[in-house]
């Protein structure tokens, strides 16, 4: 870089520099706010998951039950498509379950849902019967299936659904909601 | 040799900073992960049950217990006029059509908001009244009925909605607001039409 005219020869334009500080106590404040914040709400709560797409389009309730940690098994109704375990099993078409998957001899049942399911609960039973331990105890199929679904899903396509379900042996079905308010 | 004390005076005392990097490093890890772990929407559960083809033992043994008193079997029933409750004496009638019509609301308002959960909240804690010891409500749905409209009857069949329940119509002493029970155990059920 050329020198400034204006200075004068015998004069060192180096200048004693100060040491830049970053002054970090407003960050270390804000960071310590947000991380109380977060960690009062931290729950360790094993959480059905829920992207932000499924939870616009789940049923609100005002249910206070909490959320059924034991779950062997999620079904995820979409307009387009049945999901067991994020796998996609069924499609659909506008909650319209297509003829040739349904049992021709009984019209409630969706086979390749139910076999989905019969192997989940045939899985179970084997674990069963191998003396599985999960969280410390014997484990033990309990039949317990959580339904997340759509709100403007017809109440024809929920009945074939958990009809199917009871087929494959989960009796207790839960219903995933978003909490009023919440 | 002792110091001078003018000399102890000029001694200069340095204010160290302290160093902040490690906690900073430990809050640029520790936020992100709580973030990622925040729920920005709460969960609710709602549990029905299937009808049972063939019961336990102990469910057996539940039912004879219950068979002691006259049994109501209630039963709502959603059409797309509204509500119809029914039990083991017949169906509860207020005029014409069903027990609880549907409510005049905008044209393009979606399904759910048709229907007076209010109203049958209010029936259902009549019916209560009479049968304290009845836990189970079976819930019938049209095939058109949408999910949330589904949801929303278990909502009302469940609790009593009202903010200040007077009466403690349970007969367990409590009248806490909210928490006062109806009928908990649901039974969903496809309808025949």
């Amino acid at each position: 870089m050329a020198k400034s005219p204006l200075k004068r020869p015998g004069v060192s334009s180096r200048k004693k520099q100060e040491e830049a500080k970053l002054t970090l106590t407003s960050m270390m404040d804000m960071f310590t706010i947000i991380l109380v914040f977060l960690m009062k709400s931290y729950s360790t709560d094993v959480e059905v998951n829920v992207d932000a797409t499924m939870a616009n389009v789940l049923p609100v309730s005002v249910s206070e039950a909490k959320l059924e940690q034991d779950a062997e098994a999620i079904v995820q109704v979409t307009s387009s498509a049945i999901l067991v375990k994020n796998k996609k099993v069924v499609s659909l078409n506008n909650f319209q379950v297509p003829k040739d998957l349904l049992d021709p001899a009984n019209p409630f049942l969706i086979t390749p849902l139910y076999d989905e399911l019969n192997n989940l609960h045939e899985a179970a039973i084997r674990m069963e019967k191998a003396g599985a331990i999960v969280k410390g105890k014997p484990y033990k199929f309990k039949g317990i299936l959580v339904i997340k679904g759509d709100k403007n899903m017809p109440s024809a396509l929920l009945m074939k659904v958990m009809y199917t379900a009871g087929q494959a042996e989960f009796a207790k079905i839960y219903h995933t909601a978003v909490k009023e308010g919440g | 040799m002792p110091f001078k004390p003018t000399a102890r005076g000029e001694r200069e005392f340095k204010s160290q900073e302290p160093n902040l990097i490690p906690i900073m490093n430990l809050m640029v890890i520790l936020i992100p992960m709580l973030l990622l772990n925040y729920h920005f929407i709460t969960l609710a559960m709602l549990n029905t049950s299937l009808p049972a083809s063939g019961g336990g033992g102990a469910t057996q043994q539940k039912m004879k217990k219950k068979e002691e008193k006259p049994r109501l079997n209630l039963t709502i029933t959603i059409t797309d006029k509204g509500f119809i409750i029914a039990g083991a004496g017949g169906v509860l009638v207020k005029g014409k059509g069903p027990t609880i019509p549907v409510k005049s609301v905008a044209p393009n308002a979606p399904q759910w908001k048709r229907y007076d959960y209010q109203k049958l909240n209010e029936e259902l804690v009549k019916i209560k009244k009479q049968y304290p010891y009845e836990q189970d409500a079976i819930i019938v749905a049209e095939p058109t009925i949408k999910y949330q409209t589904i949801i929303s009857t278990m909502d009302a069949t469940r609790k009593i909605n009202a903010e200040e329940p007077k009466e403690d119509i349970n007969g367990d002493g409590k009248i806490d607001g909210k928490d006062l029970i109806l009928f908990p155990g649901i039974n969903l059920s496809p309808g025949i039409f």
